[in-house]
């Protein structure tokens, strides 16, 4: 039914996608991605997996030992190629003036610095 | 574990002072009962000595191996070394005396004594008397020397235990901070509970990873209910992705 090519470019869609376009080649986790496009942490799964769902996303799980870290293994996230491009078309036509808009929050905790 | 083995080596030289102590006086009191003779008393405290002087030096070759394991001083686990060597040394001269006695009272009771015999008999067991007496007396002595060196054992493995049991809570402190808060989990837990069977146990370990990341850098109780609980009110809308991107990819 739906005839959607691609996600719809809501607010937090394209914060989200300027803090993975920010450095498109780097794989980010999710809390990084919350700090990086300044919402709340725990609000932008369904983002990610929508963005995911459309191909313009790829995720991992971190390729480590949890017992040696001595932590879980992170979900890795990183825009796709074909996605970068795309995310950079649909933000170039995206309405809403995003530039100027302040973070939504504060970086949470866990996030980058 | 650090602070179980101080716990022990603190206990364990406390035992060491008390039991020296306790030699001390038996020593002491051997000593001047030495000046009165009373074959079977010495013969019978003789024995308790020595059995105490052998406890005492296994009991320091064990404080050796501890004081080593928790303390690692060269001084303090030389002065056991000594004090453990000279516990045997002593034991052993006791064992010595104490043969030396039972000779001596044989050749008295002997019932074909001649007045010859009796004499160099009763000659030889004033000099085991007078031997005993003086091994006493510096067994004595050098149990107050051990029992001094003990106690500055004991001193030295409670300020190592007690040194253990704060880097033990300061551990235990981070370690609990560190910690993601378990009703944060169990928020977590349930968001994930709501989303599409295959995708359950994914967003759970990622739910956990973040909730890991943010005890790390310091995120309080507070702040991990409420990453929680905003992952829990995003799961319907998680789940309709999902179903989605899942129809989507049945589509093509």
């Amino acid at each position: 039914m739906s005839k959607q090519s691609g996600p719809r470019m809501t607010l937090p869609t394209q914060l989200v996608l300027r803090a993975l376009l920010a450095e498109p080649a780097q794989e980010m986790y999710g809390l990084q991605i919350c700090g990086e496009a300044g919402l709340p942490s725990g609000t932008i799964h369904p983002i990610l997996a929508r963005l995911e769902g459309f191909g313009w996303l790829e995720s991992r799980w971190e390729d480590t030992d949890p017992s040696q870290q001595g932590r879980p293994r992170r979900r890795y996230y990183k825009l796709s190629q074909a996605g970068a491009l795309r995310a950079r078309h649909a933000l170039d036509h995206a309405n809403a003036p995003i530039s100027g808009i302040p973070a939504l929050r504060s970086r949470p905790a866990g996030g980058p610095a | 574990m650090t602070e179980l083995v101080a716990e022990s080596a603190c206990e364990l030289a406390g035992n060491l002072v008390r039991g020296l102590d306790g030699g001390r006086l038996l020593a002491l009191g051997l000593a001047a009962d030495l000046h009165n003779v009373h074959g079977l008393a010495l013969e019978r405290d003789l024995g308790l000595v020595i059995n105490n002087g052998r406890a005492l030096a296994n009991d320091l070759a064990d404080a050796q191996d501890l004081a080593r394991i928790v303390h690692g001083d060269r001084d303090l686990i030389h002065a056991i070394r000594d004090a453990c060597a000279r516990a045997y040394v002593l034991a052993t001269g006791l064992a010595d005396a104490r043969d030396r006695d039972r000779a001596t009272r044989a050749v008295v009771v002997d019932p074909g004594l001649t007045a010859d015999r009796a004499l160099a008999g009763a000659r030889a067991y004033a000099d085991a008397r007078d031997l005993a007496r003086r091994t006493a007396s510096y067994l004595a002595r050098d149990l107050t020397a051990a029992r001094d060196r003990a106690n500055g054992l004991a001193g030295d493995l409670t300020v190592a235990r007690d040194r253990a049991n704060a880097v033990s809570t300061e551990i235990k402190e981070r370690d609990d901070q560190a910690r993601p808060a378990r009703p944060a989990v169990r928020v977590a837990w349930t968001a994930a509970g709501l989303l599409p069977r295959p995708d359950r146990i994914r967003y759970d370990l990622e739910y956990r990873s973040e909730l890991e990341d943010m005890a790390a850098a310091g995120a309080g109780r507070r702040q991990q209910l409420w990453h929680a609980a905003r992952l829990l009110s995003r799961s319907p809308l998680l789940r309709v992705e999902l179903t989605g991107a899942r129809r989507r990819q049945a589509a093509q």
